[in-house]
């Protein structure tokens, strides 16, 4: 029992010291960013009141905005508004408050980075699984190249890659997914060909490749006779329809996957090969269990960790990482709303918007570290 | 993980057999880490010395409009004519283009990684041999940049400054200054309690002549074969940046104006985002492919962010 309280008294300090950590740096980010607007060469009064302002309006502004105020007294002005929530509004008409703009921007941005963490996690797993248990086989060696030159990507090159194909020739994507299928479903069925000296009846290994080729090839082919036609930019809100709304941010999502998927299959391989090779699995193996069980309920537990940890890594780069993805589709999310707001001078929105980023990133690593000390107990004892 | 592998007694145990098992004649594609590495070593020298010469090259006109107004706009890549790989919307040429985008592209690549290696490195440096009062110091100054996403950061920092060479370099030094901390702190930690540094105290060596004639050195081999990869990174931001309308703008080509230049076309002209995309990629590819060439010979054991 004493044992028991001393643990849980080290996970509340863990956290409690966690959290004032990231409290601190937040703080930090925000008042460096607060400097770093200041020392914008622009003029605020000037990009609020356009060019065809009079002198008095200029003044007006400047009054108004307290930009003839020392810096000290705009610094506490600013401290004390932002610690109450409220980022100021925006210069440029109708001026509408910085924390609405964020709350329109930011739930377009997370539903992005939180379906494209979900599809990379729905192909990397599989594909990290399969390249572990068959290492050095050919499906590894050609995940591991596929995912290196995925790597090397960069986000808006893909996308674009992906609306040349998909918009602009659909019904072409449709023969080359069609193609695909077939090459694929007969590599899977022929694959029997390259090994040698496999236990079992050669019938039974041939069925099996025979029916996977088929099932492989076939999911493929129903992908490409239903592959929906996407729109080539804009954003549908849900309650406009889910399904509209899915398939105005199918692509955006898939084009950040591309190099998650990337990250993710290396990552897990990696971790799969070593627990693939602990004595629990050995022992499952030897007590012939099949190799479904052995390697989803057996081996892929333990890397439930590496997992969580990617994927919340993930998540705070992606609400980042969104901002080119979310100008070439044209999403209304936060990275359009800074890049927007950075060429019209509009400050508040670039050091409110990037504030708000900080902080959601802050607070998402600290989660993930958490939530990887609550799993793993080891971390915050060592 | 790596010495887990290698240095563990039961490397050999069933266990590892079982993973193979049943002996099976692997199908194995061509070694491609050899001859790829050659590949991305000529392409890399190629993008370089194109860039280096592209002023004395026989090209069309590929960065003042008003110089190409005789030229025909959306010409078709045609490798016989003036223009090998065509021209865009206002009449520049591609080819010219791609080149320049170069310079561009492996100055601030090349010039971010020396910014932000030298800066990080020596706060790394201190923070890992010092400890103390300069390592939480340098920890804090990490953690606050990193605070931030890194396009985000890059994004801030770029509103300040007008988008110039220079200045986009020094942005881009910023960015990975905390990278550089970190792995240098690392690995500088784990040499500041080694017999060789001791020894060289109790000759009576300055503390600074300790970090950079007994610590840093060692820490040179894992730097570099990070930095190239650290190159393709700052590569693909400028990129971004640039294809956002952030970093050096029209007329002057780069690689992400290109693209974001010839989108408008896209449909009916692919070449015109299909040419410069490509170079990128292949590009950024290549400085991976190095870096991950240099890291296997250079530091397989190396301390890790």
């Amino acid at each position: 029992m004493r044992c028991l309280n001393e643990g849980a008294s080290h996970v509340l300090r863990f956290i409690g010291e966690r959290a004032l950590h990231a409290v601190v740096v937040v703080i930090l980010a925000a008042i460096g960013a607060f400097f770093l607007m200041e020392a914008v060469p622009g003029d605020a009064a000037a990009s609020a009141v356009g060019s065809g302002a009079t002198e008095e309006q200029y003044l007006a502004a400047r009054e108004e905005l307290g930009l003839d105020d020392p810096l000290a007294v705009r610094f506490a002005e600013w401290a004390g508004s932002t610690l109450s929530l409220d980022l100021g509004n925006s210069l440029i008409q109708p001026n509408q408050p910085v924390t609405e703009m964020i709350g329109n921007a930011l739930p377009v941005t997370i539903q992005l980075a939180f379906l494209s963490i979900i599809l990379s996690l729905a192909i990397a797993v599989p594909v990290a699984v399969w390249s572990a248990y068959r290492r050095g086989g050919v499906f590894d060696q050609v995940a591991s190249i596929v995912a290196f030159a995925f790597i090397s990507v960069p986000s808006f090159v893909a996308g674009l890659l992906l609306i040349y194909l998909l918009v602009f020739n659909h019904s072409f994507a449709q023969q080359l997914i069609l193609g695909l299928a077939a090459v694929v479903g007969l590599a899977v069925a022929l694959s029997p060909l390259g090994r040698r000296g496999d236990p079992g009846a050669p019938g039974v290994m041939w069925g099996r490749a025979l029916i996977a080729g088929l099932a492989v090839g076939g999911v493929l082919a129903l992908i490409a006779t239903f592959l929906p036609e996407f729109p080539r930019q804009g954003y549908v809100p849900p309650d406009e329809g889910l399904g509209e709304n899915l398939r105005s941010i199918a692509l955006p999502a898939l084009t950040l996957a591309l190099m998650e998927v990337a990250i993710f299959t290396r990552v897990l391989r990696t971790d799969m090969i070593s627990t693939l090779q602990q004595d629990f699995v050995l022992s499952a193996r030897a007590k012939g269990m099949p190799t479904g069980h052995v390697l989803v309920k057996e081996a892929l537990r333990p890397s439930t960790v590496s997992i969580i940890t990617l994927a919340g890594i993930s998540l705070g780069r992606l609400i980042g990482g969104t901002v080119v993805v979310e100008r070439l589709f044209n999403l209304p999310g936060m990275g359009t709303m800074i890049v927007d707001a950075v060429q019209n001078d509009n400050l508040p929105v670039v050091l409110g918007g990037v504030i708000v980023i900080a902080a959601f990133y802050v607070l998402v690593n600290m989660t993930v570290d958490v939530a990887y000390a609550l799993i793993d107990p080891r971390i915050h004892r060592g | 993980m790596a010495d887990i592998d290698t240095t563990h007694p039961r490397g050999a145990s069933p266990a590892t057999v079982a993973a193979d098992a049943p002996a099976r004649r692997k199908l194995r594609l061509p070694k491609l880490s050899g001859l790829g590495t050659w590949v991305a070593l000529g392409w890399t020298v190629l993008i370089v010395l194109g860039a280096l010469i592209v002023d004395v090259l026989p090209l069309g006109e590929a960065r003042d409009p008003a110089l190409a107004l005789m030229t025909p706009s959306l010409l078709p890549p045609d490798l016989a004519s003036d223009h090998p790989l065509g021209t865009d919307r206002q009449g520049l040429d591609i080819l010219g283009g791609l080149l320049y985008g170069a310079r561009v592209s492996i100055t601030v690549g090349i010039g971010g990684v020396v910014i932000g290696g030298l800066i990080g490195g020596a706060l790394g440096l201190i923070a890992g041999y010092k400890g103390g009062w300069a390592d939480r110091g340098v920890s804090i100054i990490s953690d606050v940049l990193l605070a931030f996403p890194s396009l985000i950061l890059l994004i801030a920092i770029i509103t300040v400054l007008e988008p110039t060479l220079l200045n986009v370099t020094l942005a881009l030094g910023v960015m990975v200054v905390p990278s550089y901390a970190r792995l240098v702190r690392a690995n500088a930690m784990s040499f500041a309690g080694r017999e060789f540094v001791t020894a060289a105290r109790s000759l009576g060596a300055g503390e600074i002549r300790i970090m950079l004639r007994e610590v840093a050195p060692n820490i040179v081999a894992p730097v570099l074969s990070y930095s190239f990869m650290l190159v393709a990174v700052l590569i693909v931001a400028e990129a971004s940046l640039s294809y956002l309308g952030l970093s050096i703008p029209r007329p002057e080509p780069t690689w992400g104006n290109m693209i974001s230049a010839g989108q408008p076309d896209f449909e009916r002209y692919p070449y015109l985002v299909g040419i410069p995309a490509f170079v990128l990629f292949l590009t950024v590819l290549s400085f991976n492919q190095l870096g991950e060439a240099a890291g296997r010979k250079w530091s397989p054991g190396a301390a890790k962010i």
